[in-house]
């Protein structure tokens, strides 16, 4: 018998063992928070793995203290803190020259609870080896599939509001953590900007509820295309800002996933935070989610401008201007700086 | 094992006729308490957040998840009391008890699917999936069982449900208190924290293991 003609012949029993293994994925997701909680394994530390210093003015850079913190977490596509896809990199690294004075964090795994990434799981550390492995020489790799759906049921677990707690506190306790070891003092009230892209919208919207109480300050949130559901982060935020192109499906696939999100459930934390004004939309024209046309991507927009600069010229707008509900558009000259 | 496995596949399949052929086969009873029993480990599991929302200990947590079981059991039969009670005085009809716990234990088959509750989002609606399909398999059972059509069998199901509800609601002081004592002892933790109630508790109320390393 052929590979082809055994294939075939399995197809039914290969698509349930797939099945039957998806399922356990998923319903082992939430155990990792839930078993933090009730303390039967502890939590990761984080650590520092880069450090970008604040471009300060003066030559005594220790007495300067950063003007804006952000915290920024990637899409579902990440496995693990030390890698990055190299957009993203560019991004962080971009806003980092454009705030200046600014602390910008984008080393926190934001898809696990009791590993630093998923390298660092002992049950499946080979797998998710090979995986980053795979990615560091080929970043579309078909592999990556295996990372997103599992960073996917993450994204479940922050949504469910059996599991969404305790999973979104740990990720708001390992962010006042980055914060702290980065220079961030506690009790100081100051602002801090979280930035989710794509599946880390809904992180950073869902950590807020806990970090805002955590910190004792306020929290403004922007999303990059995140996938963001019905959560009360959006009320604990000072101000949360939606920012989506025109090409980007993930909010079209939002609307319909997140039941929140339905015009229908009028007090929902999603149409409550809209109506309030806690929640604004801005739409970034012709930028698709991913790739060269995607937000972080290098293709230019129709006047000429890069996404990439575009992109940053708006978040670093958001995140200096002095309302959040008015954030100034950026400007030609901005954008040229 | 072999009863335990076609009494689960009539169940499943809604098969009236091999319903009734099961409760023709010696140890028909014990064999449903066991699917009842199973059912309710496995839906236990899928609903234990709220376990570690009250951050029960691995050994308790066992302890729990079988105590929780032999509860979901006596809840049914208090259930299938109910039923014969309505049954026999409200419907007039002429139902033997055992007859209709088995009805109702059968009818928790679906049940053994419960783990899949746990699964994140979708948990929530796969259990009123499992319950609605719970409530088919009791009514087909009772029709097969007491020879009455389907409408008169979920009757009979309904008129139980709202007898057993009248029942807990006229008890739920002593019952609570019960219930409050049992969750005390086989948790360990002197209060019950429900999962609606958990994200203030989580404001005010620490992690066993707040700080990475080493309990707080």
């Amino acid at each position: 018998m052929t590979i082809v003609g055994w294939l075939a012949d399995s197809a039914v029993t290969l698509l349930g063992i797939g099945l039957v293994a998806v399922l356990l994925m998923a319903a082992l997701a939430p155990l990792e928070a839930l078993g933090w909680w009730a303390g039967w394994w502890g939590r990761e530390a984080y650590t520092p793995v880069r450090n970008r210093p604040p471009q300060t003015q003066g030559n005594d850079a220790a007495t300067e203290r950063p003007e804006h913190f952000v915290v920024y977490l990637s899409g579902l596509g990440t496995a693990s803190k030390e890698w990055r896809f190299p957009e993203e990199a560019a991004f962080a690294d971009r806003l980092q020259q454009w705030l200046g004075r600014a602390v910008v964090i984008d080393d926190v795994f934001a898809y696990a609870v009791t590993i630093r990434d998923l390298g660092e799981a002992r049950l499946s550390r080979r797998l998710w080896e090979m995986v980053k492995t795979a990615r560091l020489t080929n970043p579309d790799t078909m592999l990556g599939w295996l990372v997103m759906a599992r960073n996917a049921f993450r994204i479940a677990v922050s949504v469910d509001h059996r599991y969404g707690p305790f999973f979104n506190l740990s990720n708001a306790e390992t962010i006042r953590e980055a914060l702290v070891a980065h220079g961030y003092e506690l009790g100081s009230g100051q602002r801090v900007t979280l930035i989710g892209y794509s599946g880390g919208g809904q992180m950073v919207v869902a950590a807020t509820t806990f970090l805002t109480q955590l910190l004792n300050a306020p929290v403004r949130v922007i999303s990059i295309g995140g996938s963001i559901s019905s959560d009360p982060g959006l009320l604990w935020a000072e101000h949360t800002t939606h920012l989506c192109g025109d090409d980007d499906p993930i909010d079209k696939i939002s609307d319909a996933v997140f039941a929140g999100r339905w015009p229908l459930l009028r007090k929902s934390e999603y149409n409550t935070a809209i109506a309030k004004g806690c929640l604004t939309f801005i739409s970034l024209g012709p930028i698709g989610h991913t790739g060269t046309r995607g937000y972080y991507g290098s293709d230019p927009l129709p006047d000429g401008t890069p996404r990439l600069e575009y992109t940053v010229a708006l978040v670093a707008d958001l995140i200096t201007a002095e309302s959040p509900k008015r954030p100034a558009q950026p400007t030609s000259d901005q954008l040229g700086g | 094992m072999e009863e335990l496995f076609s009494l689960i596949g009539a169940a499943l399949s809604l098969d009236r006729g091999a319903l009734a052929a099961a409760y023709g086969a010696p140890y028909a009873l014990r064999t449903a308490l066991l699917v009842a029993f199973f059912g309710g480990v496995s839906l236990t599991l899928g609903q234990s957040a709220v376990l570690f929302a009250n951050q029960v200990t691995p050994r308790r947590f066992v302890l729990l998840l079988f105590g929780g079981a032999l509860a979901y059991v006596f809840g049914l039969v208090v259930w299938g009391a109910t039923i014969w009670l309505a049954a026999t005085y409200g419907l007039r009809q002429s139902v033997s008890l055992d007859a209709v716990i088995f009805a109702v234990c059968v009818g928790e088959a679906p049940m053994l699917f419960g783990l899949l509750v746990l699964l994140p989002y979708l948990g929530t609606g796969i259990h009123r999936l499992l319950d609605v399909y719970s409530l088919l398999v009791v009514v087909a059972a009772l029709s097969a069982l007491l020879g009455v059509r389907l409408w008169e069998a979920l009757l009979a199901a309904v008129a139980g449900w709202a007898l057993r509800a009248v029942l807990t609601t006229l008890l739920a002081r002593p019952l609570g208190g019960v219930q409050l004592w049992l969750w005390r002892a086989a948790s360990g933790q002197s209060t019950r924290i429900d999962l609606a109630d958990a994200l203030p508790e989580l404001a005010v109320r620490p992690p066993r293991d707040r700080t990475p390393g080493g309990p707080s």
